[in-house]
């Protein structure tokens, strides 16, 4: 007893710990009590009952796995465009750098909640896509390109593509280049040099933004509330709708925590596939010489 | 193994550059360089930093394509021929070992390409390993290594294919000064072994001489010189390849023609002209010429007493002992000629230069055969 | 690594859609607040006109949602600023068990699905009466930026010398005066931006706002958001134009300031 009270006295002589404390509190008042009263919320009693409802209810069910596929699309989406344009951005110098920079930051701080809006009225009926397609005789009526997947995964896509651009951008500036030369020299056609040697190595940059795509994605609520149509609906907005509208918090919590789960088991994974790949460049058992 | 099929014949040598050219925007890297390479020689290309040594070594890869002129590869113009079918290999400066893959995989990457596998491609990266000292090494990957086993792996993976020219670029660079004397004579018994046919790029003229049966000297892009260590260091054939390979001093003067005898003149001394002196330049009386004499062939007496002007013979010169510095296995003597022109002398006769001590006045001669002359 | 001139072209032409993919939501959001039209979906529109901004401007809905979104963010970024920069400071200086656990803590609401801070803080806040409340908005919004202001700090201590603050108490200067003179001075860029964060970030949050506003107190997003969800008026574009103005223009500072402080 007498040991706590003498390191709690040594810490508040500390001048570190003033600096910390407030905004530990201001963490703890204002986040992480949230979050515990939310798992609270979800057990009263200690019940489980809403889990189970969200379990047995088949409507609750198709949303979690609606998110599920929702995010591994637009994930799968995002990796196929980024990969493409953070090599470009890899390779390019000075004003095709800056103009390549502008194009992928400018929306990045543009707030979502504009650019769905935008994706509204680019992919409406009389809306300029269609339009285009029209006039290209690719189609005579226009197509339904919003309140469905379409639209969603668009939208979804288009925000979540700068979070995928930048892990592989960042690992492929740091490739060396000379073993490109080095698979060349050595008779390795561009494809095999590709898939053997440059492919691998952009590897954690793939999973980082593949995980981090993903994790993002499950939480979306406002995007796929304003592309999407009534059977795009996902978890986010199933909470939204239970808490705002329905007043029902208990259901809610427990839905709230389920998507916490799923968020953290993500990037469980994500750390993992990190730490396994780094295994691999750098073991720790040191050669003897 | 030539993968386009072309039977090399006598007649044709390995590698051959004819009037090769290349320029960076405004600035040319190699100007108009020609040499031919045969079947088992040790070349290396020396020359300062940005001399186009480099430049050279990665047009002959592939990686390059000259702007004019014509690479060969037994007779059969290259230029268009990507890296990956030219069946040469490459040693680069900072190994580029695939840091993904284990040292089996990385020796074994030029056979995958080629498509040789399984038990036969094993078997050739065994032996490949085993030659280079590295047989256990196979799992390990590249930075559980030494630099030195790096170097010996990157060297394996470029010989691994029997390659038709290996290219070293700087192999030595990034080793320790220690490490690289056994290098030099650890790549020099691989290579040999093999019989392969090699191309070196340094700008350590001490590693070139040890490692090469010829050498080029670049300088500003173009090939200045090529001949054997012997033929550069006994008879360079400019200043700058006096000055690059060993030390020499560079004494100025000019012609003077008496009838069918020619001799050079300078303020402070004349020189008769060496007996191998072949006239390539077509000196005429008046022209500015350069006597190049290394310093291990001056020798050096203290002035005659007899007050006699030394500078009446040819081939000696008066000189004043500005500094003198003991190396050990030899002393190093600075000297001053009367029109201020500093002269190099070394010498291994320490009992004979004890004589001397800094302000003496000696008399400098040489031999005529121990110089050559220079278009100045 | 790509030979072919074909091949080429094609792979830039892909990346040119890449790009305009990102840019176009963006940069169609101007014409349309230029459009004289009631309805954006007329694409592009036939005939301009600057009447949605100044039906914005004039819109005392608009315009208290502005205020109040103005006030937020200002008093967001101060109490994020001075909470986040002491919290850097004093992990990157100190070790102690535990460390690990309070840098996660701090960065923490970055990763956290921001629907479940949202309604957490909803039913927290209703019991604690700060719904529909500056206070209550200021809070939570502090609590979202706090991690951006502690990331973009602790990168910029990463750069400094450790030897200037050594010598600045070898000069006798005490630890408050070597804060003051030294040590902030030169991580001074890094709180810039994680201020400029901070501000974008309150400006532009709708999720939480959208539970911890009432139709008396709203921030300009949460207005956006009723609006977009009825039809679709230019007024949004104009008023989108104007926040992306605001964006752009924050974008720029903070490059500025980070490359004018790595100097």
């Amino acid at each position: 007893m007498v040991q706590a009270l003498k390191g709690l006295t040594e810490r508040l002589r500390n001048p570190q710990f003033w600096l910390l404390a407030p905004s530990i509190l201001a963490l703890l008042c204002f986040f992480v009590y949230p979050l515990v009263y939310i798992v609270g919320r979800s057990l009263p009693g200690g019940s489980l009952k809403y889990y189970a409802e969200i379990l047995e209810t088949p409507v609750y069910l198709k949303v979690v796995g609606q998110t599920f596929q929702t995010s591994l699309l637009v994930s799968a989406i995002c990796l196929i465009l980024a990969y493409p344009y953070a090599f470009a951005m890899s390779r390019a110098r000075g004003v095709m750098l800056v103009l390549l920079s502008i194009a992928l930051l400018l929306p990045f701080w543009v707030s979502f909640l504009l650019r769905s809006f935008s994706w509204m009225i680019l992919l409406q009926d009389s809306g300029p896509i269609n339009k285009l397609l029209i006039r290209l005789g690719l189609i005579t009526s226009p197509l339904p390109l919003i309140r469905n997947t379409i639209g969603v995964t668009i939208g979804m896509s288009h925000i979540l593509l700068p979070y995928a651009v930048l892990p592989i951008y960042s690992v492929m500036r740091r490739i060396d280049l000379s073993l490109i030369d080095a698979a060349s020299i050595s008779g390795a056609r561009p494809v095999r040099t590709f898939w053997r040697v440059y492919f691998p190595l952009t590897l954690p940059g793939v999973y980082a933004a593949i995980v981090l795509c993903f994790t993002l994605a499950l939480g979306f609520y406002i995007t796929p509330a304003l592309l999407g149509g009534p059977r795009n609906t996902l978890i986010a907005q199933l909470i939204a709708d239970q808490i705002g509208d329905q007043l029902n918090f208990a259901a809610g919590s427990a839905m709230a925590v389920v998507l916490l789960i799923l968020t953290a088991t993500s990037f469980g994974v994500l750390g993992l596939l990190q730490l396994a790949s780094r295994q691999r460049e750098a073991p720790t058992e040191v050669a003897a010489k | 193994m030539t993968p386009e099929g072309v039977a090399p014949t006598a007649a044709t040598s390995t590698l051959e550059l004819d009037d090769v050219s290349k320029s960076f925007g405004a600035s040319p890297a190699l100007r108009e360089v020609s040499f031919r390479l045969e079947r088992g020689e040790f070349l290396t290309l020396l020359g300062p930093s940005g001399s186009g040594k480099t430049t050279m070594l990665r047009v002959i890869a592939g990686f390059l394509k000259p702007d004019r002129g014509a690479v060969r590869l037994h007779g059969r113009d290259v230029s268009d021929l990507p890296p990956y079918r030219r069946n040469i290999g490459m040693v680069f400066q900072d190994y580029a070992l695939f840091p993904h893959m284990t040292v089996a995989a990385n020796v074994g990457f030029p056979l995958e390409a080629r498509g040789i596998h399984g038990q036969r491609r094993k078997a050739m990266v065994k032996s490949m390993l085993a030659m280079v000292g590295l047989e256990s090494f196979g799992h390990r990957f590249p930075h559980q290594l030494s630099g030195g086993q790096q170097q010996r792996v990157a060297l394996a993976r470029a010989l691994v294919f029997n390659p038709e020219i290996v290219l070293l670029d700087e192999p030595l660079g990034a080793l320790d000064k220690k490490l690289r004397g056994a290098m030099q004579l650890e790549i020099l018994r691989v290579v040999k072994s093999l019989r392969a046919t090699v191309i070196s790029v340094t700008h350590d003229q001490e590693e070139a001489l040890v490692m090469s049966d010829r050498i080029a000297i670049f300088s500003e892009g173009t090939l200045v010189q090529i001949g054997s260590p012997r033929q550069l260091y006994e008879r360079p054939n400019t200043e700058f390849v006096a000055d690059f390979i060993g030390e020499s001093n560079l004494l100025r003067g000019q012609i003077s023609a008496n009838g069918t005898q020619r001799a050079i003149v300078a303020d402070c001394w004349k020189a008769e002209m060496p007996p191998s002196f072949s006239d390539l330049h077509n000196f005429s009386s008046g022209s500015s010429v350069v006597l190049a004499v290394r310093p291990e062939n001056i020798a050096v007496r203290p002035l005659a007493g007899d007050g006699e002007m030394p500078e009446l013979r040819p081939n000696v010169c008066r000189a004043v002992v500005r500094d003198k510095i003991y190396l050990g296995v030899e002393f190093r003597l600075m000297a001053a000629l009367p029109n201020d022109a500093i002269v190099q002398v070394r010498s291994r006769d320490l009992k004979g230069m004890d004589r001397f001590v800094r302000g003496s006045t000696i008399e400098l001669s040489w031999k005529p055969e121990d110089a050559v002359v220079l278009r100045g | 690594m790509i030979r072919s001139p074909l091949a080429r072209v094609a792979f830039g032409a892909v990346v040119v859609a890449i790009a305009a993919f990102l840019l176009l939501p963006t940069i169609i959001i101007f014409p349309i607040s230029f459009s004289a039209a009631s309805d954006a979906s007329q694409f592009p529109p036939a005939t301009y006109s600057l009447k949605w901004y100044e039906s914005v401007l004039l819109d005392p809905a608009w315009q208290s949602a502005t205020i109040t979104s103005f006030k937020t963010s200002c008093l967001t970024v101060i109490f994020s600023v001075v909470l986040g920069t002491s919290a850097a400071l004093a992990l990157f200086r100190s070790h102690f068990a535990g460390k690990a656990a309070v840098q996660a803590l701090l960065l923490s609401p970055l990763v956290t699905p921001v629907i479940v801070l949202a309604i957490g803080m909803f039913m927290v806040f209703s019991s604690w009466r700060l719904v529909g409340t500056l206070v209550g908005l200021v809070a939570a919004n502090t609590v979202l930026s706090i991690p951006f202001v502690v990331a973009s700090v602790t990168a910029t201590l990463h750069t400094l010398n450790p030897n200037l603050e050594f010598a600045s108490a070898g000069l006798g200067a005490g630890p408050w005066r070597t804060f003051w003179r030294v040590t902030l001075p030169l991580i001074f860029p890094g709180v810039m931006a994680g201020a400029i964060f901070a501000f974008i970030a309150s400006w532009d949050e709708v999720v939480v706002a959208i539970f911890l506003t009432t139709p008396s107190l709203r921030t300009l997003p949460v207005l956006i958001w009723s609006g977009v969800r009825g039809e679709i008026s230019p007024a949004v574009a104009a008023v989108g134009s104007i926040l992306i103005m605001i964006s752009a223009i924050g974008m720029i500072a903070v490059y500025l300031i980070t490359k004018g402080g790595s100097r």
